[in-house]
């Protein structure tokens, strides 16, 4: 049955395709996403393959693709989304169409970028020119204009000299003589500001303080035309003597890459140039925009389509990549192929490569052959939206061999129920559920968008967890009665106040007697008594017994829920002696020990307590079964799996909880711990007695057909069950009952953890509670008013982020331990052999994602093809890490 | 803390007989009865409610498995609170307004 009980019956098929429809049909059997393909040439170098230059040119293509993508991001131009279904996968000579375009495309964004840079590269230097020319004439005039007696000197020296190509500038000497020869030159140029600093010391350095440096900020900063930051730069003008100064003067420029400028020394000459720079900004501004402006226009062209041809390229690459798993046959005509196959689903992959042939126009049809095989079939089941996400929790773990039982679909109400225990609080979960509601209501819309969040995929994933969750922890809310840390009364609380007024008036905190008319005798019909969350010291201490109890109550039910799941494996597999040597033991370890614990707390909870109608009675029949003499459950097992027997300190009561108690402790715990050799040695003895009696047989074959027809039923396993070392057998067998034994006492205990979130997140809601909006509700008048709506942002923000966030991640944390530790362990068959996640073929658009193409990157050389030479090795390298981390528990549990 | 001096409410006397209604002491089995009949139509019948669907034999496992955890907890509380053996200790002021609220 094609359900989510077992996973999915497999076939080996063989496929023969023609070479012309190949391409089609692996198209088509991409989007149907049901075929798993196993590679034929796994010795082959991924160099050799037959398709190798075309999956090359895919990677050619993808890489044009994302260069595109990159300028498209860059200049923030928003990528359309692919509107509905996913374009299928193009034809072989759509190929080609696609590689031009691309070509064309890339070609002329990288044209216009190089353009671009150049122009920029000259507006750059353009407009640091317009900045020195601006400066300078700062420079300049701060001399022209200075009370020196130089003045006139300066402004006499200043003259057009046709022969000098450098600016000459009185500098402040007294001699104006003795000047003229020694006329001091000067350059100009721009330079990194953050560089100013160690370029004057270089500067005063290597020239002995003989120049003189002038500088001036930039305000605006500057665009670098390659890597397009923004930098501040300043002006500088050196003033200098002598050519060997200038020669140093050039060089140290060079070394920190400061561009220099000529610069005219006359103010006429430095306005005109100015004149001709400003009206060159202005015409290169012009052709800048129209570059930009262009490469806009092909960019938006681009991005209309970039996803979709995304899609199409990997859509592409995928084909081909699969195709070269195939191998040609001798006539080079046909490929051949081997995948497994749904059994349930072979007529669709019948249909589908029909439609593939007829797609391309091919006249031979492909032949699907099934093949006998020895081989283990990977594993597949089949989920919907709904079952996806808890079958990945359970795959988290470990996939289940092939055809076991699968957990999954269990998980779906343990799950959110395991949780909601933790979780307990209505109104927290009322918000929790109206998230996930929320979610899933707006299911299409959501995925539509294709956020990339991955935060938000993980919540859109697990929707319908999500929702669970909520509506069970509102149920358990309810139970709990616990709503942000208040308690509703729907029914009325089963306690009464009996105390009078002086009682009241001289004792602060009195406490409530369920042996008197305080408890009405009868409990609260739905879950804990509202009184509880007004108890004011031992609201904790009754929680806690209680809550200890639930949790290991329900623990041990969902333990043994999982090992009766492993009671089908047994049937489906036909193990028979499994049944008697594996699960009764289980079986009875757990309950004999656990579920007799279970019991005896049902038992404490009926038998002990206020007999109604006479309280406070002094009757020895009445005080035995009153308060007084209820035993502790946790002193009781501990004394029952010791042997031990305590004495007794309470004369009046039995120190029994029913007759025969002692007599039924001992039987229990002795025949569980007889369970435990029979774990031990059970499967391995009838293992080789199973070995002994085949190789007997296997000596006399010539008959061993005709009489004894049923060797053992199945005929005789040829397969990979080659006869195991009885060695490994046993050791097989040790870890499993090693694990299973202290697992179940561990795990048993690990479900504590109900307990101790459940009272974490209680008394953290109560502490929000009490500190921030009880002062707020107390406060009076209208700041009151003001106050509580401040004070309500903050208590909600709390509620929201620690409460709902961290503790629901907590909650859901532990919730996925105890499913993968105290449930699916005690299930799986053989969890030593964990199988590798079967690889689907599969095209179809998922989620965020493109494609779900998993059978490109890694699994090529797929362990199936080797699997039967490495099994052995690998589950012997397995079981001993195995045994190392059984051990490991021991010492943790001691 | 405020000290409550004057209380609205009716006086217990300590040997009990002063009552407005007549107290059974019978235990009061009937919640036990309403729950779990509730849970087990739920449990065995509700599976034969579904009968189109390519999903249902999961959403019969759910109902079942749901019906079950549902009720044990619910069972166990209840059985927990039939015979408590301490009572919750609370404030005066809690005391007082208990009894002058709940009757």
């Amino acid at each position: 049955m094609g359900s989510l009980f077992r996973s999915e019956e497999m076939t080996l098929c063989q496929l023969f395709l023609q070479s012309e429809a190949a391409y089609a049909c692996v198209s088509e059997l991409g989007e149907l996403g049901l075929v798993q393909f196993r590679d034929l040439n796994p010795d082959v170098n991924a160099f050799q393959r037959k398709f190798v230059n075309e999956v090359r040119r895919c990677d050619e293509m993808e890489r044009k693709l994302r260069y595109l993508e990159k300028e498209i991001r860059r200049d923030g131009i928003p990528m359309l989304e692919i509107p509905g279904e996913c374009p299928e996968a193009p034809q072989p000579r759509e190929m080609i169409d696609l590689e031009a375009t691309f070509e064309k495309l890339e070609n002329e964004l990288r044209e216009v970028n190089q353009n671009a840079e150049a122009l920029k590269r000259n507006y750059l230097e353009l407009t640091e020119l317009k900045h020195i020319l601006r400066k300078t004439q700062v420079f300049f005039d701060e001399h022209e204009g200075g009370a020196n007696t130089t003045e006139s000197m300066t402004r006499a020296l200043i003259s057009d000299d046709p022969n000098r190509h450098m600016g000459h500038v009185q500098l402040g000497l007294r001699d104006k003589q003795e000047s003229l020869e020694f006329l001091p030159c000067f350059v100009a140029g721009v330079i990194l500001r953050e560089r100013i600093p160690a370029f004057e010391r270089m500067l005063w350095r290597a020239c002995r303080g003989n120049v003189f440096l002038r500088q001036a900020e930039i305000d605006t900063p500057l665009e670098d035309p390659s890597s397009s930051d923004q930098v501040y730069k300043s002006v500088f003008i050196i003033f200098f003597q002598g050519d060997q100064l200038k020669t140093r003067v050039k060089k140290i420029c060079e070394g920190f890459r400061a561009t220099l400028y000529p610069c005219p020394e006359s103010p006429a000459d430095r306005r005109e140039m100015a004149m001709g720079v400003m009206t060159r900004i202005e015409d290169l501004n012009t052709v800048l925009g129209q570059t930009q402006d262009h490469r806009h226009r092909v960019l938006v062209a681009a991005a209309k389509n970039i996803k979709n041809w995304f899609v199409k390229v990997r859509k592409i690459k995928a084909i081909y990549h699969t195709l070269n798993l195939f191998n040609l046959d001798v006539t080079q005509k046909c490929l051949i192929a081997e995948c497994w196959v749904p059994a349930l689903d072979m007529e669709t992959i019948q249909l589908a490569l029909r439609r593939g042939t007829e797609r391309s126009g091919s006249s031979v049809p492909p032949i699907l052959n099934r093949m006998e095989t020895i081989e283990d079939p990977p594993t597949y089941n089949r989920t919907n939206k709904f079952t996806s996400a808890f079958q990945h929790l359970i795959y988290a773990y470990g996939v289940a061999t092939y055809r076991e039982v699968n957990p999954a679909p269990y998980t779906v109400i343990t799950f959110p129920f395991l949780f909601a225990v933790m979780f307990g609080d209505l109104g927290h979960g009322a918000i929790m559920a109206a998230f996930g509601f929320w979610m899933c209501y707006k299911e299409k819309p959501l995925q539509a968008k294709k956020i990339d969040s991955e935060i938000w995929n993980i919540f859109f994933g697990g929707r319908y967890i999500i929702l669970l969750m909520g509506l069970f922890s509102m149920y358990t809310g309810l139970i709990y009665n616990d709503i942000f840390s208040k308690s509703l009364n729907i029914f009325g609380s089963s306690w009464r106040n009996n105390y009078d007024g002086s009682t009241l008036q001289s004792n602060q905190l009195l406490q409530l007697n369920p042996d008197s008319k305080d408890y009405l005798q009868y409990p609260y019909p739905f879950g804990i008594d509202p009184v509880w969350q007004l108890a004011e010291a031992n609201k904790i201490i009754f929680m806690n017994g209680y809550k200890m109890k639930i949790s290991i109550i329900i623990g041990v039910f969902h333990m043994l829920f999982g090992v009766c799941l492993s009671l089908w494996n047994h049937l489906y597999f036909k193990r028979r002696i499994s049944i008697y040597v594996e699960f009764i033991p289980q079986i009875l370890f757990l309950s004999l020990l656990f579920f007799y614990m279970v019991l005896l707390m049902f038992i404490k909870w009926t038998t002990y307590g206020a007999t109604p109608g006479h309280f406070g009675s002094q009757d020895p029949e009445i005080v035995k079964t009153s308060a007084f003499c209820a035993p502790s459950i946790l002193i009781t097992f501990i004394n029952m799996m010791l042997f031990k027997h305590d004495k007794n300190t309470r004369p009046q009561c039995d120190d029994f909880m029913f007759s025969g108690q002692m007599f039924i402790q001992k039987l229990f715990v002795i025949v569980a711990l007889l369970c435990v050799p029979i774990m031990l040695f059970g499967k391995p003895y009838f293992i080789m007695r199973e070995q002994k009696q085949r190789a007997r047989q296997g000596h006399q074959p010539v008959e061993g057909n005709a009489e004894n027809g049923t060797a053992g039923g199945a005929p005789v396993p040829a397969s990979g069950h080659h006869d195991e070392e009885i060695t490994e057998v046993f050791i097989h067998q040790a870890i499993h009952t090693i694990e299973f034994v202290l697992g179940s006492v561990s795990h048993t205990a690990s479900y504590l953890r109900l307990w101790a979130l459940s009272l974490a997140h209680a008394q953290l809601a109560e502490v929000a509670w009490n500190m921030l909006l009880r002062k707020g509700l107390m406060s009076n008048d209208y700041q009151g008013g003001i106050f509580l709506y401040v004070v309500f942002a903050g208590w909600a923000a709390i509620s929201v982020s620690i409460l709902v966030l961290m503790e629901g991640l907590s909650a859901f944390l532990h919730t996925l331990r105890l499913h993968w530790y105290g449930h699916t362990p005690n299930q799986y068959i053989s969890s030593i052999q964990i199988q590798i996640q079967n690889h689907l073929f599969q095209l179809r658009c998922q989620h965020n994602t493109f494609l779900e193409c998993q059978n490109i990157n890694n699994n090529v050389n797929s362990t199936t093809a080797s699997k039967k030479s490495h099994s052995p090795e690998k589950n012997r390298r397995n079981k001993h890490s195995r045994l190392f981390f059984v051990f490991s528990q021991f010492f943790i549990f001691f | 803390m405020a000290f409550v001096t004057e209380l609205p409410y009716r006086v217990a006397l300590s040997d009990g007989d002063v009552h407005k209604e007549k107290q059974t002491w019978e235990t009061n089995y009937t919640p036990i009865y309403v729950m779990t009949t509730i849970f087990a139509i739920i449990f065995f019948i509700g599976p034969f409610a579904i009968k189109k669907g390519e999903n249902k034999w999961i959403i019969k496992t759910c109902m079942m498995l749901a019906s079950f955890f549902l009720w044990l907890f619910w069972v166990t509380v209840y059985i927990a609170g039939m015979n408590p053996l301490v009572g919750p200790q609370l404030r005066n002021t809690t005391l007082a307004w208990m009894a002058h609220t709940w009757v």
